[in-house]
């Protein structure tokens, strides 16, 4: 009854209601004040989170977005090398962290294997690997995949995964399989496993 | 919300050539752009980074935009996906150096608000938002900062219109029980 009456005043808040719900909805308000007093706790709720007018706003920061801007799509057209070769650490580290994760074995010794490999990584590389690795997932603006380029091969990566221990996926931590790796998943079966890794609690 | 008249002119000056035209559109739309990804992520830097990379891709993708869609629920569609990635790859970058997301979002003191008593409730405000999940979070800012109607959200998330209004219910329900809560 509560969550009923909750869904009507949000409803009624956000303008939802039809007319003859209105109508029925503003008999009962006129005649309950405890009504009254949960439909105005509401509205309180949603001027909180209402637009609001800044008196005081750096415009600066505002003015220089465009010089900002065009100033970044300089770098951009000057490191395509450099994108490739983290977009490959990308695929790696988060293939990597499948294997933890799917094994359901996050402990402490898991997480060091992963913070060895990561700990010689300055900021910097971390910000672009995980950018990389996010930029992954579906784009509305985009059907390419930055890691599109670098896998051409496909294979069944279900089987590939499924026969090998978290031991051979450790190796692939310490390179020895990298290549054949990231040469032999297509794009979907990466993306099914990435998806699977976001799933998790633990991201 | 209404799109501007000359948008399209704009971008077919852009498309011809004309790079002041795409300066013009950025200009028209660069606050949008940045409060959504501020109330999304739930910090200045965040966005401005999101700000960026939305003008990368409207600068590298209006030249194939067809105008199937308004361009305003398409600048949206990429600030809000772009968004998302953002809260992503926060979330894959403290699991990969093993850092508190939260402690790194706090650290964060820049910021373009100047007056003390609205950057405290801009973060009070972001506080809460950021307890709620990032898809009903979405739905939720688009609908009351941005006041956009059902089915401009459904057409920006991609989700029914439907499904958009139980995002947001649940959404205000829960920013309710928050409140009350820091009440008591």
């Amino acid at each position: 009854m509560k969550t009923e009456n909750d869904e009507l005043i949000i409803r009624y808040i956000d303008g939802q209601l039809s007319n003859i719900e209105k109508t029925g909805f503003e008999k009962k308000l006129q005649t309950s004040e405890e009504l009254r007093e949960k439909v105005e706790e509401f509205r309180r709720v949603a001027n909180e989170f209402s637009q609001t007018e800044f008196r005081s706003i750096d415009e600066d920061y505002f003015n220089n977005i465009v010089p900002a801007f065009r100033s970044s799509l300089e770098k951009e057209k000057l490191r395509p090398v450099r994108r490739i070769g983290y977009a490959i650490i990308g695929v790696l580290l988060f293939i990597s962290s499948y294997f933890i994760l799917r094994n359901y074995v996050i402990n402490n010794d898991d997480s060091q294997s992963l913070q060895a490999i990561t700990e010689n990584l300055s900021e910097e590389e971390l910000d672009e690997i995980a950018d990389y690795v996010s930029d992954y997932s579906w784009d509305a603006s985009s059907n390419e995949s930055i890691i599109n380029p670098v896998i051409e091969d496909d294979l069944d990566i279900e089987s590939f995964l499924s026969g090998i221990s978290p031991e051979e996926g450790y190796s692939i931590l310490s390179g020895y399989q990298i290549n054949d790796l990231y040469s032999e998943a297509s794009e979907e079966q990466l993306q099914n496993a990435y998806e699977e890794l976001l799933n998790k609690e633990i991201l | 919300m209404k799109e501007s008249n000359n948008d399209r002119e704009l971008v077919e000056k852009f498309v011809s050539g004309n790079e002041a035209a795409f300066n013009l559109l950025v200009k028209r739309y660069r606050e949008k752009i940045y409060w959504l990804a501020r109330r999304m992520t739930g910090n200045h830097l965040d966005a401005d980074e999101i700000v960026q990379q939305v003008l990368i891709v409207m600068y590298k993708k209006l030249k194939t935009f067809k105008f199937q869609s308004s361009l305003y629920t398409w600048i949206y569609r990429i600030t809000a996906t772009r968004s998302l990635n953002v809260i992503k790859k926060n979330k894959i970058r403290s699991f990969l150096s093993l850092e508190d997301e939260i402690n790194r979002i706090g650290t964060t003191g820049e910021d373009i608000i100047r007056d003390i008593e609205e950057k405290e409730k801009m973060d009070r405000v972001n506080k809460l938002l950021q307890k709620i999940p990032p898809k009903q979070r979405e739905v939720f800012v688009l609908r009351n900062f941005d006041e956009l109607s059902y089915e401009e959200i459904s057409e920006i998330t991609g989700k029914s219109i439907g499904a958009s209004k139980a995002n947001y219910f649940h959404a205000f329900k829960k920013l309710k029980e928050l409140i009350d809560e820091n009440r008591e």
